[in-house]
């Protein structure tokens, strides 16, 4: 009986192709890690921009000047007073400034 | 160019304004160049007497370690002028009180700060009681040479001028301003008003209500001064959640719940005003009415009634204290 002679067994890859593959995943994965800590280094953050995209806008700020309102209430009693010498209810004409009375106030 | 001159500007934590009217001679600065020479001389005396820059002679006198240390002339007043607060109030405006007043919160300026709610500070305030003076008293281990120009004082002992801060300077402006006809010096509230002109025609000068900021009186000064303490501007909360504020008690170094949150003095001078004002404010109401008495002045009360003393109550004849309406 004629031995047919045994057929050349494939040898694709045995023994390269797993390396290729693996070493192959891994550049991919270096590769793309690479690129994200570029962007995150750069302040591209996808996660973050993806908060600050959903986050509402910050409440519009409002500048509140303050106001000093003087507000000057001559009481007038119903029946003149004797005058005290150095305090009077009355104002007199020279006493008055434009911006208002001095006023006498804790500080 | 205006006759008057009236500026308002921001120095010692609060508004200063003057009013300068026309020179009694000629040759003298015009009252707008006259106001922004006493302005700079203001600032000065604020920056030199300041209790919160490292840099002040005040801050360079509390940190050395001398127990006698040379002093500036405005130095030695300042001192002086604490010093004679302290005995017209018999120790109750203490100019020894640095270390307290920091103790409770008051380390640094205020400025632009918003101020705790009064009423509410009030409502959480301990039960209302006068201030004493400190036993034994420290202001008088203080001492001011005049003659070798310096200052005695245990070493360590710190002394805060802000007290009399305002009085002194509108007395020093005042003086300064002397040959003109009518000024007013207005140090946040302790005003001191003078000239020829101001005798003939007085200044109206309006007291404000701690309370509500209303008017609650009118006054008409021909010369001398007006000081109004209150409890209504410096005063905050402590990380402990009390209420505190810059009137302290020297006996106890807390702050004073008197019952009275304002007092304004007549008087011949703004420090004198001052310092009766602050006095009558730390005394309470009986204590008050007896501080006043001889110059006149007006006192609030906790629930914000309002009460004349003096001069100011025979003038408004009985029933002087009623209750003022001021807002919510």
């Amino acid at each position: 009986m004629t031995e047919l002679p045994a057929k050349p067994r494939a040898r694709r890859g045995r023994g390269h192709g797993p390396i290729i593959v693996a070493w192959s995943a891994a550049a991919l994965f270096l590769a793309l890690l690479a690129l994200m800590a570029t962007r995150v280094a750069a302040g591209e953050d996808p996660a973050l921009r993806a908060r600050a995209a959903a986050a509402p806008l910050p409440a519009k700020r409002v500048l509140i000047k303050r106001i000093y309102e003087k507000r000057v209430i001559v009481h007038l009693p119903a029946t003149a007073p004797p005058q005290a010498p150095q305090a009077t209810q009355q104002v007199s004409a020279g006493g008055s400034y434009s911006s208002g009375l001095p006023v006498t106030r804790a500080s | 160019m205006s006759p008057v001159a009236d500026i308002t500007f921001r120095s010692m934590g609060s508004d200063i304004r003057l009013i300068i009217e026309a020179p009694l001679a000629p040759g003298l600065p015009a009252p707008e160049q006259a106001a922004q020479i006493q302005r700079g001389y203001i600032e000065g005396f604020a920056r030199r007497l300041s209790r919160f820059r490292p840099d002040s002679e005040l801050c360079a006198l509390n940190a050395d370690p001398a127990a006698e240390v040379p002093a500036s002339m405005l130095m030695r007043t300042a001192v002086a002028a604490g010093l004679w607060a302290a005995e017209r109030s018999e120790g109750l405006v203490d100019p020894t009180l640095a270390g307290e007043i920091e103790a409770v919160g008051y380390e640094t300026s205020q400025e632009g700060s918003t101020p705790a709610p009064l009423q509410v500070a009030l409502a959480a305030a301990p039960p209302r009681a006068p201030a004493r003076a400190r036993n034994p008293a420290r202001w008088l281990e203080v001492e001011v040479d005049e003659e070798r120009g310096t200052v005695r004082r245990p070493p360590g002992l710190r002394i805060d001028t802000g007290g009399t801060g305002k009085g002194l300077a509108a007395d020093a402006v005042a003086h300064r301003l002397r040959a003109y006809s009518r000024y007013v010096v207005d140090c946040g509230g302790d005003i001191a008003v003078g000239g020829v002109g101001a005798q003939l025609e007085p200044i109206a000068i309006a007291v404000e209500h701690p309370l509500s900021g209303e008017c609650i009186h009118t006054l008409s000064l021909g010369s001398g001064g007006v000081a109004t303490s209150g409890l209504n501007v410096r005063i905050w909360r402590r990380a402990n959640g009390r209420f505190a504020h810059h009137l302290l008690n020297p006996a106890t170094g807390e702050p004073v719940w008197s019952g009275l949150i304002g007092a304004t003095a007549l008087a011949p001078s703004a420090l004198e005003a001052e310092t009766l004002s602050k006095l009558a404010l730390l005394s309470g109401p009986a204590g008050a009415r007896s501080a006043l008495a001889e110059h006149s002045g007006i006192v609030v009360h906790d629930d914000g009634d309002v009460e004349l003393i003096g001069r100011l109550r025979e003038g408004r004849g009985e029933g002087a204290r009623g209750r003022m309406v001021h807002a919510a």
